[in-house]
């Protein structure tokens, strides 16, 4: 009385880890100047690096870093990438997306946006405008959350 | 046979709730306050263990890496 065997089964099981992240002084500061439309990195008083968003201390030096700087608004594409699948995470709503990584005029390391403005559907535009070390600029949400997706998206500036 | 090690600096951070300072930031408080105790640079260190909750219980994937500049473990491997 064989019976056929059954193949081993999974289960569901939905976990939820709700948190709330302490931002400390640094970031708090830096969140409050987006509200402004204001983009606030820190100086390191040893290497001079103006780093982005703001940071407490200096990743290289170690030092605290605790002049302000009011950084550009525009900056170069140092490299960009063009994703037309979704996966884990991402809604179909949200593709396709052009990331870049943004070196803001005045600051020593990259900023992470995504760029917008045209019908980024069509790739072919995409490549023709998006270069690397082409410029753009922020462009900015109406509605602000304080948060880095006040800046809806970077525009080419022809 | 292994090795002889010993502690030779520790430190720690103001216990409480701490929400007045970043995650890094709470790292980097009682990493200074071992590398004062200690009396020791980055330089003198060849690497760096770390202990912490499981990532998903931190809130965030691999959160090592996110400390990892607070740890002054930047160019150093990290277990």
């Amino acid at each position: 009385m064989a019976e056929e065997k059954e193949r081993p089964r999974t289960i569901e099981a939905v976990g939820t880890a709700p948190f709330e992240m302490a931002l400390g002084p640094t970031w708090t500061r830096f969140f409050e100047g987006i509200k402004e439309e204001k983009i606030f990195g820190t100086r390191c008083k040893k290497c001079g690096r103006v780093l982005v968003p703001a940071r407490p201390f200096c990743p290289r030096c170690f030092e605290p870093m605790e002049e302000w700087v009011e950084v550009a608004q525009e900056g170069t594409i140092v490299t960009w990438s063009y994703i037309d699948y979704t996966y884990f995470g991402l809604e179909d709503d949200m593709i396709p997306v052009v990331p870049a990584t943004i070196k803001l005029d005045g600051t020593d390391t990259g900023w992470w946006g995504v760029i917008g403005g045209f019908d980024i559907k069509d790739f072919d535009l995409v490549a023709k405008k998006v270069k690397v070390g082409g410029r753009v600029k922020a462009v900015w949400r109406k509605e602000k959350r304080g948060c880095v997706q006040d800046i809806e998206y970077w525009k080419v500036i022809e | 046979m292994g090795r002889a090690v010993g502690i030779i600096g520790t430190g720690q951070t103001k216990h409480g709730r701490r929400d007045d300072v970043s995650y890094p930031d709470l790292v980097r408080e009682a990493v200074n306050a071992a590398f004062e105790d200690a009396g020791i640079t980055p330089e003198d260190i060849d690497g760096v263990v770390f202990g912490s909750m499981p990532s998903m219980m931190e809130g965030m994937a691999y959160n090592h890496f996110y400390f990892a500049d607070a740890m002054r473990a930047v160019g150093k491997p990290i277990l």
